[in-house]
């Protein structure tokens, strides 16, 4: 079973993670959790942390950002990786994230086919 | 221009009212016939002169008696000439009229110079051609060294007279004026003439001779004649002097120019003498001397006693000899004595009249320069207004830029579902026909799989919608911030107009800035509803007090640890409008800098950043255009807050 956390402050995310990965949620094989904020994903982390194998989080977040998340992710769960997801496609925000210890950079539109070579490079699936 | 003159008097003679203009008509024509026709010329000025009089026209009257002074002076009236030039030159300095003062300076000094005051007669000349100079009336200054050098040349400067000659032919040249051309030749001639250089003179002088016969100008052509008469008596061809000493009387009595007349009376005198033709140059000298008293010129009546003495002598009349060499002493000395004084003035006269021509020159420079600095500051004026105009444009579009990131951000997320949710309902739409393929083949199982396929694309469906919807309210409520012609005033909803900025201005900000996190406060009174406004420019106000805000507890972020940035956005009804506060807990303003701050151009940030338009503008767009009020307080240290009020109608 693989967990993922994905973080993000629009609701309807979920639905587009649970429909395009329906057949592996179905087979049980992946388990989607999903944050409204950076601050309900680490209250989240400190239950699930050592079962996840990743963290998907979007940059622009009311409250604390995405890059913040990632530092103190990266700080108390130095092996958990991190990808970001953001609708700025600039290179600023591509080299912060980077610079900050992510693990990947991704843009929105999210594009699945993308994210799953992404889960299969970390050898998730 | 000549003809016209005739013309425009003969329709004022018809109308026969007396006015102004009638005067000025009179004087132009006078004006211009002095020359060639003194007499009538004098009339029309007396003329003149008296209808200034009655219509208590000043200038008309000034102008007339300088002419009246003028034409005396053409008929060798030289001693009444004096009172009206002096009386003209006396209304000029009064009405400052300098035009008219030059032109009556000029005549002056003919005066002058024919009755031997050298002294005032350069004075005068220099004046008026200092005049002349100023007002750029380069034909009127010819004639000014036309004037200086016959007076120089009387007191024995052939320097000094040859300069102005000289400076007066070429003047002439230029412009094409040929009897100008012509004086100056003559000048020229006599000048060489005097110094020794005969073939020069005599090549000047029939050049001249030549271009007034041209012009018809019979005085003129009477002087080179004389002149010309003076040169071939010294070499000795007394046959062609004596024909150019007759036609020049005859021409001169002609005109009725007197004084001239009596010059060609010596010169005819003296010829005979030369010739032994005593009795005839009896004749002359005499008539030249009763001539020369009647119109008291002093120089004539010398130069005729002195040659009359040597008649006298020459017949073997000694008594008369002597009287009239007594005579020629006494008005010379008259004469010389003046001109003495006149020579040891005239030093120091040049050194002072070399002194006003600089300075006129000078005068002259700079008024080219003031006019030339003037059409610089003009042109810099425009190319100013113009960067105006780019710099204000330049903060709109600044302005614009960052609402457009804000726009791009609201819009993404939207956008993004709807193209996520529509690519998996094709998906799902794919695996719903082979689920159905597998119901018609009787799989329970994929019975069970359509119905769950069928509602996931419903929702789907609905998600594109709701989204799609999202997007549309963004881009409808943006057209209504940029809506509307310019200017035009329509019922907005304040509050609901203040939070979309907000919303833009905070994610414009983050997406300059990702790393940064501001809490944001938000108080609206649900009483402020509408109020009519130019949203356009309500909205570029908000953005830039807003922005204005985010910037200030951004930088205080970047030099203090643990500080949290805050900006809260406050509405509230009253009694006269609406108030709106934008207060940020920032780094604040100094005084130095609040009394500044809505100034144009004024700006704390580097350069480069913003134009330091924005608080000016907005505080237009406020007071001016809606009749409210924006006002700033701040802590230094502490933050700022700006405060908008906007009126009820």
């Amino acid at each position: 079973m693989t967990n993922i956390l994905v973080v993000d402050d629009e609701h309807d995310v979920q639905y587009l993670f649970k429909q395009y990965f329906r057949r592996q949620v179905k087979k049980g094989e992946i388990t989607f959790h999903f944050a409204l904020s950076a601050e309900d994903a680490l209250e989240k982390l400190t239950h699930i942390a050592t079962d996840l194998m990743l963290v998907l989080s979007d940059i622009n977040m009311p409250g604390m950002t995405g890059l913040e998340l990632l530092r103190i992710v990266k700080a108390r769960f130095p092996r958990l990786r991190v990808v970001m997801i953001t609708a700025y496609n600039d290179n600023d925000n591509r080299e912060t994230a980077l610079a900050h210890g992510a693990d990947g950079y991704l843009t929105k539109p999210i594009d699945f086919l993308e994210l799953q070579q992404t889960f299969a490079q970390f050898k998730v699936l | 221009m000549r003809a016209l003159d005739q013309d425009m008097l003969a329709a004022f003679e018809a109308r026969g009212v007396p006015d102004t203009a009638w005067v000025d008509a009179l004087n132009e024509r006078a004006y211009w016939t002095t020359n060639t026709q003194p007499v009538p010329a004098q009339e029309m000025a007396e003329r003149a002169r008296a209808m200034a009089e009655a219509l208590g026209y000043e200038r008309g009257r000034a102008f007339a008696l300088g002419i009246i002074g003028y034409t005396l002076y053409m008929r060798s009236e030289h001693e009444q000439a004096l009172r009206p030039l002096l009386e003209a030159l006396a209304l000029t300095e009064i009405h400052e009229d300098e035009t008219i003062e030059a032109n009556v300076l000029s005549a002056l000094a003919m005066v002058y110079v024919s009755l031997g005051h050298f002294e005032q007669a350069l004075s005068c000349g220099l004046r008026s051609l200092t005049l002349h100079k100023q007002q750029g009336n380069r034909r009127e200054a010819a004639w000014s060294h036309m004037g200086l050098g016959t007076s120089y040349f009387e007191v024995g400067d052939y320097d000094r007279a040859n300069r102005n000659f000289m400076e007066a032919l070429d003047l002439f040249t230029e412009l094409g004026v040929v009897t100008g051309e012509a004086r100056a030749l003559t000048g020229l001639g006599l000048l060489y003439h005097t110094r020794g250089d005969q073939d020069r003179a005599h090549e000047f002088l029939t050049r001249s001779l030549g271009l007034f016969r041209t012009a018809g100008n019979k005085l003129g052509e009477a002087r080179a004649l004389n002149d010309l008469g003076i040169v071939y008596q010294h070499r000795e061809a007394f046959d062609e002097a004596l024909a150019c000493h007759q036609e020049s009387l005859r021409l001169r009595i002609e005109t009725g120019n007197r004084q001239a007349e009596c010059t060609s009376l010596i010169n005819l005198g003296k010829l005979h003498l030369q010739r032994g033709d005593v009795a005839d140059a009896l004749l002359s000298l005499e008539e030249a001397l009763t001539l020369a008293h009647s119109i008291n010129a002093k120089p004539r009546m010398y130069q005729a006693h002195q040659a009359l003495s040597e008649a006298y002598e020459a017949k073997g009349n000694l008594t008369q000899a002597l009287f009239h060499q007594k005579a020629f002493h006494q008005y010379k000395e008259e004469v010389f004595g003046e001109e003495t004084s006149a020579k040891i003035n005239h030093m120091q006269v040049s050194f002072e009249v070399e002194k006003a021509q600089q300075e006129a020159e000078i005068t002259r420079l700079r008024n080219v320069e003031l006019r030339e600095k003037n059409e610089q500051l003009e042109t810099l004026l425009q190319e100013l207004k113009a960067a105006q105009v780019q710099l204000i444009q330049q903060e709109k579009l600044a302005s614009l830029g960052q609402l457009t990131a804000g726009i791009a951000h609201e819009i993404k997320n939207p956008l993004n579902f709807v193209n996520n949710f529509a690519a998996l309902t094709v998906e799902l739409a794919a695996e719903l026909s082979e689920s159905l393929k597998g119901e018609r083949e009787g799989d329970r199982d994929a019975a069970e799989e359509t119905d769950d396929l069928l509602a996931d694309i419903g929702f789907n469906a609905g998600k594109i919608q709701e989204h799609g919807k999202r997007a549309d309210s963004i881009v409808k409520s943006m057209m209504l911030h940029a809506s509307g012609k310019k200017g035009e005033r329509r019922p907005t909803p304040l509050n609901d107009l203040l939070d979309e900025f907000v919303n833009l201005s905070y994610h414009g900000m983050r997406a300059q800035h990702p790393d940064f996190n501001v809490t944001l406060e938000r108080v609206y009174d649900p009483a402020v509803g509408h109020l009519e406004t130019v949203q356009q420019d309500i909205g570029r106000v908000f953005i830039n007090l807003l922005n204005n805000a985010f910037f200030a507890v951004f930088e205080k972020a970047q030099h203090q640890a643990g500080y949290a940035p805050k900006v809260s956005i406050q509405t509230r009804r009253e009694a006269h409008g609406v108030t709106i506060v934008i207060r940020d807990n920032g780094p604040g303003i100094p005084p130095e800098v609040q009394a500044r701050i809505f100034e144009p151009f004024f700006t704390t940030k580097p350069t480069g950043v913003g134009t330091g338009l924005g608080l000016s503008l907005s505080h237009e767009i406020i007071a001016h255009g809606h009749g409210g009020t924006l006002s700033m307080e701040s802590e230094p240290g502490a933050g700022a807050s700006f405060t908008l009020t906007l009126p009820l109608p």
